[in-house]
């Protein structure tokens, strides 16, 4: 195959990019695709005040600052050494469940929904969040929309402000959480526990009992086996805000469990010349190619992913319909755990059972006697860790690593961050692989090319929003077909 | 009438901050005003729908990036067809032209749509369905970028420059009792 060089001039202008590359017989030899990346975060932030990196970060991205604002704590308490008290842990725990409630609920009605409940093949003016409540009815628009509104409410009385809350310091938070507030919690998460049951039931309703779409959620387009990761508590239960990262091998075996702080131990990148991501990989397993299999270091981080690194949910609810969804792939139990699920589009399953738990982690933090202290805040010396501060959450979308390293006076020298999709880019192109191999032999395509290619990105959920303006109800996409001379065989547009 | 002025954008990205830029100037310009209400917001889609609610009329303020335009032009936007008029145009010819009418294509350019949300324009019919009480009045004005895709934290001078004559344009509107001034 001949080697194509993509000209980094070239402008995207909101469009995911995707090219496929044919060999000498017309077959699909590999797959690039490009997220229009931001550049230049690093430099941005050195030489800044380590502190303020919360505020910085949290409006990296307007979709999950929450996640990007407890990373960037954790990775502060890290530098500055100062460990915080159980209130503020579980506080801090609070504020990231009501967020993972307003952000799986839209998700789930406004992507997944579109996928399953209006069909991928709907017209683009119905794929999307209002398509999805026409054929559901209007009072579960009107659910969604309260899921939001209450949760969004809980943000703020925590946080101190919606969207960017601004009570994370290190060593704890701001202020304690008042009775009132607590309250409300407790009525939220009630509230929450009945929506996110109420959801799962409509996914079993309109996507399981329909027999064309689980066949798509069962069909071998998007099943591939790799190796997952996600966060676990002591119990190796699922849990989002705290606890060390697992990686499970394709067979459910554990690879690895490590904190944080070692993660460049395990995790490196590679470039490969047709394409300027660089794509994240095991070093224990080692690089073999856009390929899955055990033998190959391609991981992923997703909700899928962190159901099949744990061993269980750690609240009631969750655990029986973790249990339902391993009985129903027929995943068997070895040494005490199921093996994973590779079906790809079971994600949105996933996604809803890491709903129910958020839900109820919320109640049970609610009752916890510790949140009415008000011992918040361990304040800092004023040391600084000279091996830096690393703080990783569970983002919706896989794991997000901070990694800071500061002076003696705490002002920024270096800046790392691993957003949760950056874990994705292997498998997504896997996937889209996978799907153009499906449909291109010979050099024909057939057409239903561009759908399968945007299932395949939108079941990663990757996050375009801290990237770009333009993303109209359909994904902007440009799939552009390579001869093995690298000129356009075709150019297929989603606009 | 109840207004709020939404500015949109994110602080960190240099022109894409400019919405939140015009939405300070507006704030500090306003001063006490009981029926004016100023938001900043780094999110669109339905984040944006739900800051409308409740309100008489909605005026919202973000970076635009047709890379057809010199930079700090500043257009108004339908919000249901996306069609754009020319309202200032940086080499400081006719303020204020009258719809012109040239399509914009803003189902390509809906201003902070996201894969896993909506883009507003779905998000207000959205609301519309839902019975939700959407303002009366919903005007979308959008200012041309240079520079967007790095970490900066200013705007450009000729997206800077823009502000002054568009906040001046939002607090007469604001002032105003209806219909299109």
């Amino acid at each position: 195959m001949k080697r194509v060089t993509i000209d980094p001039i070239t402008r995207l202008e909101g469009h995911g990019k995707i090219e496929i590359f044919l060999d000498d017989a017309g077959d699909v030899a590999n797959v690039s695709f490009q997220i229009p990346e931001l550049r230049g975060f690093e430099q941005f932030s050195l030489g800044r005040h380590a502190e303020d990196m919360p505020v910085i970060t949290s409006r990296i991205c307007g979709v999950c600052p929450e996640a990007h604002l407890l990373a960037s704590v954790k990775a502060l308490d890290d530098l500055f050494l100062a460990p915080p008290p159980p209130p503020a842990r579980k506080l801090r725990e609070l504020l990231y469940m009501a967020f993972y409630n307003t952000d799986h609920t839209t998700h789930f009605y406004a992507l997944g929904g579109p996928d399953f409940i209006v069909g991928p093949d709907a017209p683009p003016s119905e794929r999307n969040i209002l398509g999805v409540i026409r054929k559901v009815g209007l009072d579960i628009g009107k659910a969604v929309i309260a899921c939001r509104s209450r949760n969004h409410e809980v943000i703020k009385q925590l946080g101190g402000r919606s969207i960017n809350p601004t009570g994370a310091l290190p060593g704890g938070w701001s202020k304690p959480v008042s009775a009132e507030t607590l309250d409300f919690v407790k009525k939220t998460a009630q509230e929450n526990i009945e929506f996110a049951l109420f959801s799962l039931k409509a996914f079993d309703d309109i996507v399981l009992k329909n027999k064309t779409f689980l066949d798509l959620v069962l069909s071998d387009v998007y099943l591939h086996q790799t190796y997952y990761m996600g966060t676990v508590d002591a119990a190796n239960k699922v849990n989002f805000y705290d606890g060390l990262i697992r990686v499970v091998d394709p067979e459910g075996k554990e690879f690895v469990k490590y904190p944080a702080r070692d993660y460049a131990r395990h995790i490196a990148e590679r470039v490969e010349p047709w394409t300027y991501l660089k794509f994240p990989y095991l070093k224990g397993v080692g690089w073999k190619g856009l390929t899955d299999g055990i033998d190959s270091g391609v991981y992923c981080a997703s909700p899928l992913s962190r159901l099949n690194a744990s061993d269980g949910m750690a609240t009631p609810r969750a655990q029986e319909q973790f249990d339902r969804f391993y009985q129903t792939f027929g995943r068997s139990r070895v040494n005490g755990r199921y093996q994973p699920v590779h079906h790809r589009l079971a994600t949105h399953w996933a996604r809803l059972i890491e709903l129910l738990y958020a839900a109820e982690r919320m109640q049970e933090l609610a009752a916890d006697p510790d949140l009415a202290s008000p011992d918040v805040r361990l304040v800092p010396t004023g040391k600084i860790n000279p091996a830096g501060g690393i703080g990783s959450v569970e983002a919706p979308r896989g794991t997000l690593t901070h990694h800071y390293e500061a002076d003696e006076r705490g002002v920024l020298t270096k800046v790392n961050l691993i957003v949760g999709t950056t874990n994705n880019y292997a498998p997504i192109s896997l996937s889209i692989k996978r799907a153009a191999e499906k449909l291109i032999s010979k050099g024909k395509v057939t057409e239903p090319l561009l759908n399968m290619v945007e299932m395949a990105f939108r079941l990663y959920d990757p996050c375009f929003s801290c990237s770009t303006h333009s993303l109209p109800g359909t994904m902007p996409m440009i799939v552009t077909i390579r001869k093995a001379d690298g000129s356009v065989a075709r150019t297929l547009t989603r606009d | 009438m109840r207004t709020v002025v939404i500015g949109v954008g994110n602080p960190l990205r240099g022109d894409d901050g400019v919405g939140l830029e015009v939405a300070r100037q507006v704030r500090e310009r306003a001063g006490q005003c009981p029926d004016l209400t100023v938001t900043e917001l780094c999110a669109g889609g339905l984040r944006l729908m739900e800051a409308m609610v409740g309100f008489d009329r909605a005026v919202v303020v973000d970076a635009m990036t047709t890379a057809a335009q010199p930079p700090g032009t500043v257009r108004e936007l339908d919000p249901e067809t996306g069609l754009t008029f020319p309202v200032i145009s940086p080499a400081g010819g006719p303020a204020f032209v009258q719809p012109a009418g040239s399509v914009s294509g803003f189902a390509s350019s809906r201003n902070l749509g996201c894969a896993h949300d909506a883009d507003l324009g779905a998000a207000l019919a959205l609301a519309r369905a839902l019975g939700m009480v959407l303002p009366g009045e919903i005007r979308i004005f959008g200012i041309e970028a240079a520079e967007w895709e790095s970490f900066r934290e200013a705007l450009s001078p000729q997206v800077r420059q823009a502000v002054p004559a568009l906040v001046d344009r939002i607090l007469a509107l604001a002032a105003s009792e209806g219909g299109n001034p």
